[in-house]
Formats: C-alpha cells, sequence, structure tokens
C-alpha cells in the first residue's frame, strides 16, 4: 500500500515536473516567436516609405501660357503637389484648431495670419472640417528665376463643416476661386498670397432628372457566383462559370444582373488594374448573353469622413471612366443600403457624402442613370430629386408591400421606382424554429410578382444561389442571422432548382 | 404613488423633448451692416432681433472660417468682427444663422490700404552677362501694411543705377504683382535697383553684370636670350583679354598654352588672366628648336600662332682620351659667350664597336665647362670603339682603343 502511494507521488512528481518544463519551453518559444515576428528587419534601414496620398482633389491645370518663362512640367509637379498638400494642411489645422504642418507649405506671414484665426477658433472651441474636390488651375505667371508664381484656382468646389464643441452648426457645398501666389522656399513651394476672386460665371447644364424608359424593364437579380458569394472578383474568379451563369439567367427570361463593387478590395482610391480588368470581362459576358448590369459601387465602405472625400472620388471616377462605354452598362447604384449607417455615421455626414458622390459621377458619366439602393421603402425618398430613379429593398411581408410603396409613392411623385432586393429564405431550422421552406419561398415569390406587375414595378431578385459560406462583414457572426442568409437563392447547393426558380421563370414569361 | 410616478414620466419627457426654435417666430431687422470697409477698421455688423434665440454669425474669408457670438448693444445685437477678418481685405462672407435656418447672409468688400512703407522685391537672378540677350527680373508685390496686396492697376516707380547713368520707369501692378524684365548693359559693372511708390520704397537691390565670352586675341613671347640652354625660362603672355563690348574679362580666366616643336611633340602650359591678360612660362629647350604656340579658352577663344626659334648654346668643345684613367673627357664647353656653360647641361656618350654597333650610352651633367665619361670598369673587351658625344644638339666623334689592361 504505501509503496503504491510513492509510486503514485513519484509518478505526480514525474508528470508535474514534465508539465512544468513543457510550459516553460512553450513559454520561451512563445516569447522567441514573437521577438521574432512583426517588425520587418528591412525597417532597421530606415528605408523612406513611400506615403500612399490621402488627400487626391481633381486637379487639372488648364493654362500653362505666362509672360515670365516657361513652365517645366518637373517644378509644374511640384507645385501642385504642395498647393493641394497646404489645403490639406489646413484642413487639418482647422479641424484640429493646431497649426502643426502649416509652416511647410505657408509663408512666415501667411502662417501668422492662419494662426490667428485658429487661435480665434480656439477660444471659441469651434471647428472646421473641409474638403476641396477638384482644382482648375491656371498659370498666370512664372518668374524668371523659377522661384515665384502666380496662378488661379477658379470654380474651386470644396465641401465644409463648422462645429462648435460637439455640436454641428452648418454644413455644406461652396464655390470659391482664388488667386494665388507661392514662393519657393528651401525646396518647399509656399502660399504667399491667397486672394479670392469673383467666380467664373458658366451657363449651370439642367441636371437630367427623369430615368431612361429602359429602366422599366428591368427584370433580373442580384448575382454573386455560387462558390464565391460577396467575392466575385477575388480569387475564384472564373469566366467560365459567369459565362454559365449569365447564360441561366438569360434562359430565365431575365436581363438584368446587379454586382456589387467593393471598395477595400478594388483597391481603394488606386482602383486595382487586375480587379478592373476582371469587372470589365463581367460586363463582356453579361453583354454576351444579352444582360445589363446595374454596377453597385462603395460595398463595404462605411467612412463617409470629409478627409476621405477624395479618396473615394478618385476610386468613382476610375471605375466609372472605364466602364461608362460599355455596352452593358444599364447605370450605377451609388451604394447598397447606406441609411443603415444613418446610425453609426450621422445622417448627416452619409448624406452629405452620397450627394457630393452622385454629383460627381453625373459629372463623369452623364448618359447612365444612377440610383442609391436603400434598404426600405421607408428610406427611399432620401435624395430622390437628385437620383434617375428611385431603387430600394423590400424582405417584408408581401401583404405589406402596396401600403408601403404606395406611401413612399405619394413622396416621391411619379419617379420611376425599381425594386432592387426582393427575396425570401427558404432556410428551415433550429434558428427560425423550422417555419421556413421551399413552399413559403415560392409562396413569397408569387405574391411579391403580383403585387409588383399590379404596380408595374421592375425589380432584382435576390439572389440567384444558395451559398455555403456567408461572410461575417454581411451581417455578422450570429448564426440565426448567418444560416438563413445561406437559403435566399433560387437554386440551392447541389445545383437543384427549386420551386420559387419555377414561379420566377413563369413571372417573367407572362 | 402612481400618479406621481406619471407626473414625473411627464415632466421627463417634456424636458428630453427637442428644444428647437421655430424660426418663423425670430424676425430679424438688420440695422447697420457695410458692404465696403476698409482693411484694419472696426466692422461691426449690426442687428436688431425679436424672438427667441440667439443667432450666432459665420464669417469666412480666403483663410478661414469662424463663428462669432453677439454682444448685446442696447437693442441691437452686434458682432464685430475680429482682427483677422477685419485686416485681410477681399471679400468677407458673413452669413447670420439661428438652429438650422440662414437669417441673413452678405458679403463685406474690405479694401486694402495705401500702400506700405517697405515694398517687398524679388530679383533674379543675381548674375547676368552683359549684352543685349541676358536679363535679370524684378517682381514686386505691393501691399499694404497688413500684407494684403494692392489692387491692380498700382503705379510703382522702378529706379535703376549703373555705371553713374540713372534711369527710372513706371510699372504698374496686376494679378497681385508688378514686374519687369532689366536687361544687361554692354558695360561689365554692379547694377542697383529699387523700387518706390509715393511714401514707401523697397530695399537696395544689386545685380552683377559680368563680362560676356572673349573674343580672339594675341599672344607674345619674352626671354633673356635666345639660346637653348634648357636653363632660362621663357614667358608667354596674352593681350588683354576682352569681350565684344570692350570688358576685360574676369580675373582668374584660364588660358591654356600649347607648344608644338619642330618634332611635332606636344608641350603644355596654362596661367591664369589677371587684369585681363594671363602669363604662363617654360623651360628652355636643351637643344636649338623651333616652337609654334597658341593659346586657348577651351571652346571660347583663341589666339594666332606664335614662331619660336632657339639657337644651340654650345659653340665648340674639346673631346680628350686618357688613356691611363680611361677617361673620355668632354671640354671646355664653351657657351654663346665664349663662357662656361653653365652647370647641368646634359651630355650624351655614345660607344660603337668595330663593326659599328652601338654597344652603350652614357649621359652625364656638365661640371665646371667639363664632363667626364669614366669606361673602365665597364667590361669591354679590348679593342677600338668609336665614342661619339653630343651636347645641346651639337655632336663630336673620336677613336679609342681598348687594351687587355684597361678592361680588367
Amino acid at each position: 500500500m504505501k509503496t503504491r502511494n510513492k509510486n503514485i507521488y513519484r509518478a505526480l512528481l514525474l508528470i508535474s515536473f514534465l508539465g512544468v518544463n513543457a510550459a516553460l519551453l512553450f513559454g520561451i518559444g512563445a516569447v522567441w516567436v514573437y521577438m521574432n515576428s512583426g517588425a520587418d528587419k528591412t525597417s532597421i534601414l530606415h528605408i523612406a516609405s513611400e506615403t500612399e496620398d490621402t488627400y487626391l482633389p481633381d486637379t487639372e491645370w488648364r493654362n500653362l501660357e505666362n509672360p515670365g518663362r516657361p513652365m517645366e512640367s518637373q517644378t509644374l509637379q511640384d507645385i501642385e503637389r504642395d498647393y493641394i498638400r497646404s489645403w490639406y494642411v489646413r484642413s487639418i489645422a482647422f479641424d484640429q484648431l493646431d497649426p502643426y504642418g502649416l509652416k511647410d507649405y505657408y509663408t512666415d506671414s501667411l502662417y501668422r495670419k492662419l494662426t490667428e484665426i485658429i487661435k480665434l477658433n480656439k477660444d471659441q472651441d469651434t471647428r472646421i472640417s473641409l474638403s476641396t474636390l477638384n482644382h482648375h488651375l491656371s498659370l498666370e505667371f512664372y518668374s524668371l528665376d523659377g522661384k515665384l508664381v502666380v496662378f488661379t484656382d477658379t470654380g474651386m468646389e470644396w465641401f465644409q463643416e463648422i462645429r462648435k464643441g460637439e455640436q454641428k452648426l452648418a454644413s455644406g457645398p461652396l464655390i470659391s476661386s482664388y488667386r494665388v501666389m507661392m514662393l519657393l522656399e528651401d525646396g518647399f513651394w509656399r502660399v504667399r498670397h491667397m486672394e479670392e476672386i469673383p467666380n467664373p460665371s458658366n451657363g449651370a447644364v439642367p441636371e437630367r432628372i427623369t430615368g431612361p424608359a429602359s429602366i422599366g424593364q428591368i427584370k433580373g437579380l442580384n448575382y454573386y457566383p455560387a462558390r464565391s458569394p460577396w467575392d466575385t472578383f477575388g480569387d475564384d474568379f472564373d469566366p467560365k462559370t459567369l459565362a454559365g451563369d449569365f447564360e441561366k439567367v438569360s434562359a430565365m427570361g431575365l436581363n438584368t444582373l446587379r454586382v456589387f463593387i467593393p471598395y477595400e478590395d478594388f483597391g481603394a482610391a488606386t482602383v486595382k488594374p487586375e480587379k478592373l480588368q476582371k469587372l470589365v470581362r463581367l460586363m463582356d459576358l453579361a453583354d454576351e448573353a444579352g444582360l445589363k448590369v446595374l454596377v453597385t459601387l462603395f460595398d463595404f465602405y462605411g467612412n463617409y469622413d470629409l478627409a476621405d472625400w477624395t479618396r473615394t472620388h478618385r476610386h468613382a471616377e476610375t471605375l466609372v471612366g472605364a466602364l461608362k462605354e460599355h455596352p452593358a452598362l444599364l447605370g450605377w447604384d451609388i451604394k447598397n443600403e447606406p441609411d443603415l449607417d444613418f446610425k453609426s455615421r450621422g445622417r448627416a455626414e452619409v448624406m452629405a457624402w452620397l450627394e457630393e458622390m452622385v454629383r460627381q459621377v453625373k459629372k463623369w458619366d452623364k448618359v447612365h442613370p444612377l440610383t442609391i439602393g436603400w434598404s426600405s421603402p421607408a428610406a427611399a425618398d432620401n435624395l430622390h430629386e437628385r437620383l434617375d430613379f428611385v431603387s430600394y429593398h423590400f424582405y417584408e411581408d408581401p401583404d405589406m408591400f402596396v401600403s408601403y410603396h404606395e406611401k413612399l409613392q405619394e413622396k416621391i411623385g411619379d419617379k420611376q421606382v425599381v425594386i432592387s432586393e426582393i427575396g425570401f429564405s427558404s432556410y428551415s431550422g433550429i434558428w427560425n424554429f423550422f417555419t421556413g421552406s421551399e413552399e413559403s419561398q415560392v409562396d413569397y415569390y408569387q405574391k411579391m410578382v403580383i403585387s409588383l406587375q399590379g404596380e408595374n414595378l421592375p425589380f432584382l431578385s435576390w439572389t440567384l444561389y444558395d451559398f455555403d459560406q456567408v461572410p461575417a462583414e454581411v451581417v455578422g457572426r450570429l448564426p440565426w442571422r448567418k444560416a438563413p442568409q445561406r437559403h435566399f437563392g433560387l437554386i440551392d447547393n447541389n445545383g437543384r432548382e427549386k420551386p420559387a426558380f419555377g414561379a420566377l421563370v413563369s413571372s417573367s414569361q407572362k | 404613488m402612481r400618479k406621481l410616478a406619471f407626473t414625473v414620466l411627464c415632466i421627463l419627457a417634456l424636458a428630453c423633448s427637442d428644444p428647437a426654435v421655430p424660426v418663423s417666430t425670430y424676425s430679424l431687422q438688420i440695422m447697420e451692416v457695410p458692404d465696403r470697409a476698409n482693411a484694419g477698421e472696426q466692422i461691426s455688423l449690426d442687428f436688431k432681433g425679436m424672438g427667441k434665440g440667439r443667432p450666432i454669425l459665420f464669417l469666412r474669408n480666403s483663410l478661414g472660417q469662424s463663428v462669432l457670438e453677439g454682444r448685446d448693444e442696447g437693442e441691437r445685437l452686434r458682432f464685430t468682427l475680429p482682427g483677422p477678418y477685419s485686416k485681410k481685405s477681399g471679400p468677407c462672407h458673413w452669413s447670420l444663422v439661428l438652429a438650422d435656418s440662414v437669417l441673413r447672409s452678405g458679403v463685406i468688400e474690405i479694401q486694402p490700404l495705401a500702400i506700405d512703407e517697405r515694398i517687398e522685391t524679388y530679383l533674379g537672378p543675381r548674375n547676368v552677362i552683359a549684352g543685349p540677350v541676358d536679363h535679370t527680373m524684378l517682381v514686386t508685390v505691393p501691399s499694404d501694411k497688413f500684407g494684403n496686396p494692392m489692387p491692380d492697376g498700382t503705379v510703382l516707380e522702378l529706379q535703376k543705377q549703373i555705371s553713374e547713368q540713372y534711369d527710372s520707369k513706371e510699372i504698374q501692378s496686376g494679378g497681385m504683382l508688378a514686374w519687369d524684365r532689366i536687361y544687361a548693359e554692354e558695360k561689365a559693372s554692379r547694377a542697383f535697383l529699387s523700387v518706390s511708390a509715393a511714401g514707401s520704397t523697397s530695399k537696395e537691390l544689386t545685380y552683377d553684370i559680368h563680362p560676356a565670352l572673349p573674343e580672339d586675341f594675341e599672344i607674345e613671347y619674352a626671354r633673356f636670350h635666345p639660346y637653348a640652354d634648357g636653363n632660362q625660362v621663357i614667358t608667354f603672355s596674352t593681350s588683354t583679354l576682352k569681350d565684344t563690348y570692350g570688358n576685360i574679362v574676369s580675373d582668374g580666366t584660364m588660358v591654356s598654352f600649347s607648344v608644338i616643336d619642330a618634332d611635332g611633340k606636344v608641350l603644355r602650359t596654362q596661367g591664369t588672366t589677371l587684369n585681363g591678360v594671363a602669363e604662363a612660362r617654360m623651360l628652355h629647350p636643351d637643344r636649338g628648336d623651333t616652337w609654334t604656340v597658341t593659346a586657348h579658352l577651351a571652346g571660347v577663344a583663341g589666339s594666332q600662332e606664335l614662331e619660336v626659334e632657339f639657337l644651340p648654346v654650345i659653340r665648340d668643345f674639346d673631346l680628350e682620351w686618357k688613356a691611363d684613367s680611361r677617361t673620355v673627357v668632354v671640354g671646355p664647353v664653351d657657351g654663346f659667350l665664349d663662357q662656361f656653360q653653365p652647370d647641368g647641361l646634359r651630355v650624351t656618350l655614345t660607344l660603337f664597336n668595330e663593326k659599328g654597333v652601338n654597344v652603350m650610352n652614357r649621359d652625364a651633367e656638365l661640371s665646371d665647362g667639363y664632363a667626364g665619361f669614366d669606361l673602365g670598369n665597364l667590361s669591354l673587351s679590348a679593342g677600338r670603339y668609336l665614342t661619339r658625344v653630343e651636347i645641346g644638339g651639337q655632336s663630336h666623334e673620336m677613336l679609342i682603343e681598348l687594351t687587355d689592361e684597361d678592361t680588367e
């Protein structure tokens, strides 16, 4: 008995010794790994990293003729860069109430004047956020020794927001024109004088606010490939799959696809060419299948901050520029369900961003209609006067649809409306107490289609396929949210057409 | 108890409700708002408002934005522009705001004051070359005492002084600045500029007019005697180097001299100018020769060719074979004045055997008019040899005989 106890003690002792050793080794290993990860070894070299410009207003030089001396393109780039940055540091200084950085972009006398205003604002606790959106520069004078330059910045569009403490007092767009003198001092072009001059008078082009007839004919669906939902343009991008799917959609009697462009994934301010190439390929394939594409921009974007505006403008400019001539392009959906960001980002902030983005996109593409994919009929009257057609999503009870829609139509008049997402999940499981089924899905579709056709409304279904995986960014991590989201498709994971598929097809053939 | 709770709830609900003032209840009268003002003067905007709430004033000029709170002056609500706004010329935009709505808005055009005592000027480049092409540019940015640029059409006087010549010219401002090109004169000198207007002036500005590129020039030489003694120094010098307009080139301009001798070999020397004249020196050759000398500034200007002849310095010399000491004695060597030729002149000895094959060369230097070659311990085989001795281009030959005894 004693020896057995002794053996047990020995064994325990031995095991605990081994355990302590293992823990020690593991601990040392963890420290070792920690010490050897993280900072890149090249960081020892302090190689100057090329910082990405975060302030990218649209800038152009309209005139370089001047009586002083011919302008060199290198100098012009320097002047442009320092002038744009002078606005950037100024916007930060007025926002943070700290003149940090102004000295590099303004001469001493102007620096003093700016700090006086900043001090005044600091005493009053007034903060100004501003972002210039474009600069149309004309050179007026460049001195013979290449150290002084005068140019005008006419019709500069900018946006400002005035806050006092936490309270927002005002915000809005402005158009101003300036005459600017800059001096070359120790390698920086610094602003010496900044004078406001009258804005050029130009006949404002009346904006087109009615949607083209083809909008009324829309019948289609929101599209993601079955294998790569929310990642159409990722590594799994396969033209064959797309071609097959588009063929299927076309055979269903549908004519439109709605696709989503993730903002960060596409490279944010500098759109990645390989992503753009994939998008153009998708549009080509859609065209071959006789489908039109409603391109939804800024998916997964949620910043809206004034400081980020110009970056988003450059993103949209590249995409719009690349696609606006494409025969398959139906129109632009600026953002999917931006009203869901009202709470977290502030309604005014989101609306200001949207309004400006609408204006910018209209500037680059005067032909294709614009909309915003609001999440519900209640939000769909926002900005309706600025949009070419109104679009919203409807996932509620089909019986309620007509009353909701009529309420909206009262507010927006006879503006064309597209229901850009309708759908019903056939999910049946513990998260919805086994209440869903493919039957209830087909029931939903039949009712919806009748209501929509009764109102003569074009619509886009959500979506073609059931998905195996739903990324957390879409509906969060909660399983009772994710599970239904996987079963909105008209075709299930095994490629079988669900009953709702037939319902939609028969409706479109009527 | 329930009643109390209900009352408390009601009060809370009321307290939480939006206290926004309906703007329609606020009536506003503009009492005194200027639409023009001079920079730096006290600028006030007076309103008379009736109703709830207190409007605030937004201000914006080309340098910034601010928000002002008003002050009660009797019945009036007065806003006084703070310094940074009242001192800055140009449009100052204001809008009177209550809650979310703009009650009134407008612009005050603030005029710059009279031109400041000091006029801001920029001049460059500061070095120009004489002649009608090169020039400098004077840019002046006239402003008032607050640094506001003057309106277009401000007249300024540009004054210039070059080599006691005074000149003045009127220039007008436009687009914040007034400027003029100032061309170089033909005469190299320093020029002085200033800009003035009524009661104000700029600092003194200077720029230098440098001589233009020099034209072709002449060279000459100076030496103490024409003999190729390998001892004296010949000095080459240029004429005064001048540009087209007669300006003497800057001191220190480098001039290269090249000498080509009778054999086509090239010698080089160089000198820098002082008062336009460059000098360079070279040792006389040690034998009679004819030099062709040229001078040039690379790529800019050159001189004529100059011929210099050097005469052989040696008149004659004797050779003697001293068989007992097995020595060839050269000398006395007489120079051009029958003097002993100065020490250091090179003497060369060439030895040929009976078959006419060159068996040996030796050099020596003249010392006290003589030079000697000891052939004793040179392991030469016995026999007859022809010696040839050359000094300064002159040579003499002599037959000698070495016996076995000599060669041991």
